[in-house]
């Protein structure tokens, strides 16, 4: 579900109209495909009102803020609505907020910058051009609140004026023809079509919280690499047979280690079958499992000088060099 | 190209800075009193580079010549890293600009005769053998027949023998320095990759034969030249493409040719991993397969890189590279 923010009703008048909705309260409301939410004019009042409705509506997963704006003449034409980028911020001392942010609208090419206060002069006006050729007053403060509650953030700005000179535009004239060219925009932003994760749960295994995660990161990991796709990995799978379903997710998860790192896989396997060889209640020899140095581990139980002595001559056999070779890579065809 | 110059005003009547924005007379410039008011003084997205990319030009204040971090080179000479240039106008997926700058644009600095004096006191303070490297944050080359600054640092390296002075590249880009007279301590080092991770990995640099081109061109007029084979991408055939890739070379050079030749698996800090995350999100490279190595950096796991490490390198010995020729670079094994 998204959330539409304006700062003012009069920019959402044909969205209102486009689906029946209900107001939940004076300043939000609900349609069958968005919320509608009208944040007020200013950055303070944007967060505040966008993070109230984040905090208690979980079913929104993208926050999409349209309405009006001042641009460089000489970058944009007015009446024009352009799909923004990155988000910048003019202080209220009138310096430039470090932090940006950046919209997932992968085709968009123009940048804005939301200022604290009005711009009062074209001066004030080019030292902002330098950053972006748009200038409005809340974009910055809902893309903050969007990342905070992790959700997409997009933007479409409509220029109704020319930000080197003295807001002039008489928005309530236009109103109607600004909300349904915003609108336009908005109907041809294009639609996810990112692969729900539970569509990509093989069928028959039963996944922990834990095994799930991983599962998911091995598959993404397998599939960048192999250059395929998630849904033609998991039809390469082979069929695992094991009588618990749990048994059977073990079986996917290894053979799934096994195909993005072979080499490393193959290491492990070596060691573990060298170690378990010296392996009991009262001797243990381990080796450093993320292999990154070629320290070995040794823990003995005993309970005299003799015993100690016979654990010890029992390491004797203990391939040292081939344990080293496999723990840097070496002979290992 | 730049979708703005920005000169400080102190350079503005600077011979490289006329030059340039000869060159560039397209492009809208702008005056202003320091770089630093405006390079990084916000966030600016690194993929911005392709639609939206600023030329500055600057004077490098502060420290202009550094010490090398450790494992720097080829012995055991002090190696220091001049200054003349933040970012790069190239692409490389694995590149650690991206998590190292807050914004994308270039800034080159024309103050050389400045970072000149620092190198020949640098010099004249050290009593045996050192190293100067160009390159550590922008590519040595790829501009330079625009920036035209590496005549001066020859008058300068020829007056210091027991200087070296290693100029780094991607580029076949060898117009500006071509026709200077060779010298034994300066080199040109081309860092070559196999064909496929060119074209899958380092976005706009110079296909391979350009690159192999410019470095026989070089050869065959006297100069030194080196070769990084850095960074290695893991593939399931990345040894034989290596193997191919030194046959190659062979088409173009013989091994006495090449002052030496380091060699370096792709590794990344985590910053620049979330970087190559958010920024190439869909490229294989990502597959890995990576893990957290004992410096903290994002690398294959010990066993495959020095596997992969000892294997290209006993294929340089087969075609002929001498074990004084080759070294493995940034690792500490
Ligand atoms: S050539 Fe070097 S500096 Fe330029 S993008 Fe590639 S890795 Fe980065």
């Amino acid at each position: 579900m998204q959330i539409l923010c304006f700062a003012h009703r009069l920019e959402a008048s044909a969205f209102f109209n486009h689906a029946p909705n209900k107001s939940i309260t004076p300043y939000l409301f609900k349609a069958d495909k968005y919320y509608i939410l009208i944040t007020g004019e200013g950055m303070q009042s944007a967060t505040e009102h966008l993070t109230e409705v984040l905090a208690t509506t979980p079913e929104i997963n993208a926050v999409i803020n349209l309405g009006v704006a001042a641009g460089n003449p000489e970058q944009t034409e007015l009446n024009h609505v352009y799909p923004i980028r990155t988000l910048y911020r003019q202080r209220a001392d009138l310096q430039m907020e470090f932090r940006s942010f950046t919209t997932q609208n992968k085709e968009a090419q123009f940048d804005v910058t939301s200022t604290e206060t009005r711009i009062q002069s074209s001066e004030d006006a080019n030292k902002i051009f330098q950053f972006s050729p748009i200038l409005d007053r809340e974009a910055w403060a809902l893309a903050s609140v969007s990342k905070r509650f992790k959700k997409d953030f997009f933007c479409f700005k409509y220029i109704s004026d020319d930000a080197t000179k003295e807001a002039c535009s008489q928005i309530k004239d236009i109103a109607e023809e600004i909300s349904l060219t915003l609108l336009n925009a908005y109907l041809n932003l294009p639609t996810d079509k990112n692969e729900n994760t539970e569509d990509l749960i093989p069928k028959g295994y039963h996944f922990t919280f834990t095994q799930k995660n991983e599962y998911e990161k091995l598959l993404h990991k397998i599939s960048l690499k192999k250059n395929i796709s998630p849904k033609q990995l998991i039809a390469s799978f082979p069929t695992f047979n094991a009588k618990k379903p749990n048994d059977k997710t073990k079986l996917l998860l290894t053979f799934m280690q096994e195909h993005l790192d072979p080499f490393t896989f193959n290491i492990k396997q070596r060691l573990n079958e060298i170690t378990a060889k010296y392996k009991n209640d009262s001797l243990k020899v381990s080796y450093d499992k993320s292999l990154e140095s070629d320290d070995l581990e040794l823990n003995i139980k005993f309970t005299s000088a003799d015993d100690l002595a016979n654990k010890l001559r029992n390491l004797d056999s203990f391939p040292f060099e081939k344990v080293l070779d496999l723990l840097r890579g070496k002979n290992v065809e | 190209m730049w979708s703005k110059i920005l000169i400080e005003d102190n350079v503005k009547e600077h011979k490289q800075v006329k030059t340039i924005v000869e060159r560039f007379n397209k492009s809208p410039v702008q005056y202003i009193s320091s770089y630093e008011d405006y390079f990084q003084k916000v966030k600016k997205p690194y993929l911005q580079k392709r639609s939206d990319l600023q030329l500055i030009l600057a004077q490098k204040k502060g420290s202009l010549v550094k010490l090398t971090p450790a494992a720097y080179g080829v012995g055991n000479e002090a190696h220091y890293y001049f200054i003349h240039a933040y970012n790069c106008i190239y692409e490389c997926q694995y590149c650690y600009l991206q998590g190292y700058f807050q914004s994308p644009d270039i800034v080159l600095f024309v103050n050389h005769d400045e970072i000149i004096e620092e190198i020949k006191q640098i010099y004249n303070d050290t009593k045996s053998e050192v190293w100067f490297h160009a390159g550590e944050f922008s590519d040595s080359l790829a501009l330079s027949h625009i920036t035209e600054e590496w005549p001066m640092y020859w008058n300068a390296f020829s007056e210091m023998p027991n200087a070296y002075l290693e100029l780094r590249t991607k580029s076949a880009n060898i117009k500006s320095i071509e026709n200077l007279q060779p010298l034994k301590n300066i080199i040109v080092s081309f860092s070559l990759s196999t064909d496929s991770a060119i074209k899958e990995y380092d976005s706009k640099t110079a296909p391979l034969k350009a690159r192999l081109s410019a470095m026989q061109k070089l050869i065959q007029k006297g100069f030194k030249v080196g070769i990084h084979f850095d960074p290695i991408i893991v593939t399931d055939t990345v040894i034989s493409e290596y193997t191919q890739l030194i046959e190659q070379m062979s088409e173009y050079f013989q091994p006495k040719d090449i002052s030496y030749i380091s060699i370096g698996v792709v590794r990344f800090t985590k910053d620049v991993y979330q970087q190559v995350q958010k920024n190439y999100p869909d490229s294989p490279m990502l597959g890995g397969p990576f893990y957290t190595s004992f410096d903290n950096k994002v690398r294959y796991s010990r066993p495959l890189r020095l596997h992969l490490l000892r294997a290209i390198e006993s294929q340089l010995h087969k075609a002929g590279y001498k074990e004084q020729q080759v070294y493995l670079c940034m690792e500490r094994d």
